[in-house]
């Protein structure tokens, strides 16, 4: 499976094998820049091109679909049959997006502790919607290029697909959280037990997350204490910031109380890399950019 | 296996342009596929045909067989009797052919040089030496015929035509001539010789 990002600065694709002890490489990748004006042929002729120079096959593609439309959302009910979930979540989608069902796509995922708990313990775990749309518009644009995803993921999820695979499970004691960035956006996800996930997505009210570093230093802590104090989960201890990170003095002055053991994370220094020409993005932080497409490209349904 | 296995198209109906292609490609398949089996069950049903055709052949032998060879168990057996029956054939032809070789350049010989004679010359004292190489004879030339001379260049012309004289003899000459008498009539008593040259053996 490859990994396609279309994210709002950047489009990256990446290609990871896992090897018989789990380990993985970085098999091939490559991102260029995303002019801001580019439309859905602008797109498609830079993608063409990505996958052309960084030989990356268009049989089997998962791709992301990153929009200020695409909701990622937190849902705790009662506990519920699989019957009756979708149906709640259905109707959620309608309610959050303002549109009907048919006019959306969606999917969800229910936290494994949940299930397994005990039959009198309440449901959650996380709702993707999107409208329909958009999702096409989208899918469309990739057509353009002969590339058919069999997998569209949202982003937020595909990097902690990727923690997770990289790093293993989160213990029982603590939680873990990731804050994916682009210029403009930033996937929060909290990580915890038996992969129990908080996610948010926020984006900068200005033109980049340089001008508000500090907004988004509150919406992770946010993040971070709505997890602890209202969902009742395990403390954060460990922090990781991938992808883009601007004005890494600002977070790390606002996050550091929050999480004592913050870091910046590259994941492709955690992998094999064979190639030469792709050896730079493990030592450089220029890796991250690849943080959600490595994530993607994990996908093997 | 990844945790989380979010795909927000897992329900969405393929698009008409690609229902068209994959439609076609799996008409194109089926069509494929279902000539190749129609072909193979042609070729297998004929070839139960004809092993049964085979079948109802080889009874029908056994039986004529049997028939013809009542104290033969099998035609195998016969088969095998026969095999030895012509090895033992061709040795023995193959020893007469070599005795026949042998004998031979005396036959072929006498043969090639009496056959241009005219009837009235008559061919005497055929000597065959193999073991030397050496050819002699004579020829009784009634003393009435005048063109004695012109005779012997003939008969020399016509042997040496003669394949067989040609394999078996060379250098075939006229040695001498003189007035005889053959059973009290006068004749010319012609003497040839040649060379024999040894071939296949002699004897």
């Amino acid at each position: 499976m490859v990994g396609l990002d279309v994210g709002d600065t950047h489009i990256a694709g990446a290609q990871v094998e896992t090897g018989a002890d789990g380990t993985l490489r970085l098999r091939a990748a490559g991102w260029t820049a995303r002019p801001p004006t580019a439309g859905p042929r602008e797109i498609a002729a830079i993608v063409a091109k990505l996958f052309r120079r960084s030989s990356l096959p268009t049989s089997q593609v998962c791709a992301a679909f990153q929009s200020p439309a695409l909701v990622v959302k937190h849902y705790r009910y009662p506990r519920l049959t699989g019957e009756e979930i979708a149906r709640a979540l259905a109707i959620e989608a309608e309610e959050t997006l303002q549109m009907p069902r048919e006019a959306l796509y969606m999917d969800w995922h229910v936290n494994a502790a949940a299930a397994a708990g005990d039959p009198l313990s309440a449901t959650d775990g996380v709702l993707v919607t999107a409208p329909k749309a958009e999702i096409e518009r989208h899918l469309d644009a990739l057509s353009r290029t002969g590339i058919q995803p069999a997998v569209v993921d949202a982003g937020c999820l595909a990097v902690c697909n990727l923690y997770l695979a990289i790093k293993g499970p989160v213990p029982a004691e603590h939680a873990v959280g990731l804050v994916a960035l682009s210029n403009r956006r930033a996937d929060i996800a909290v990580l915890s037990h038996e992969n129990g996930i908080f996610p948010r997505t926020v984006f900068t009210p200005v033109a980049a997350w340089d001008e508000s570093a500090g907004y988004l230093a509150e919406c992770v802590a946010d993040t971070i204490k709505f997890h602890q104090f209202k969902l009742h989960g395990p403390p954060v201890e460990r922090l990781y910031l991938t992808g883009t990170v601007p004005r890494r003095d600002v977070l790390v002055r606002h996050l550091r109380e929050l999480a004592p053991l913050m870091a910046f994370w590259n994941p492709v220094s955690d992998m094999t890399v064979e190639s030469p020409r792709l050896q730079p993005l493990r030592d450089s932080e220029s890796g991250a950019i690849l943080s959600t497409c490595l994530g993607l490209a994990l996908r093997s349904d | 296996m990844t945790a989380f296995r979010i795909n927000l198209v897992r329900d969405r109906p393929v698009p008409l342009m690609q229902r068209r292609v994959i439609v076609r490609a799996l008409a194109l398949y089926l069509f494929v596929v279902g000539g190749l089996l129609a072909w193979e069950i042609n070729l297998a049903t004929r070839s139960i045909l004809h092993v049964r055709r085979r079948a109802r052949t080889t009874a029908s032998q056994h039986e004529a067989f049997a028939r013809l060879h009542p104290g033969r168990p099998s035609i195998e057996i016969h088969n095998a009797i026969l095999a030895r029956e012509l090895k033992e054939d061709t040795a023995a032809l193959t020893a007469i052919e070599g005795i026949v070789a042998r004998r031979r350049p005396a036959a072929a010989i006498l043969y090639g040089l009496a056959s241009p004679l005219p009837s009235d010359i008559h061919l005497l004292d055929l000597d065959l030496d193999f073991a030397g190489g050496a050819l002699r004879f004579n020829l009784a030339v009634p003393v009435e015929r005048r063109e004695q001379r012109a005779d012997t260049a003939a008969l020399l012309d016509a042997w040496n035509r003669d394949p067989a004289l040609r394999r078996w003899t060379a250098d075939l000459r006229e040695e001498s001539n003189q007035q005889s008498t053959v059973d009290g009539a006068p004749v010319f008593l012609l003497r040839f010789s040649g060379a024999l040259p040894v071939a296949n053996g002699g004897g």
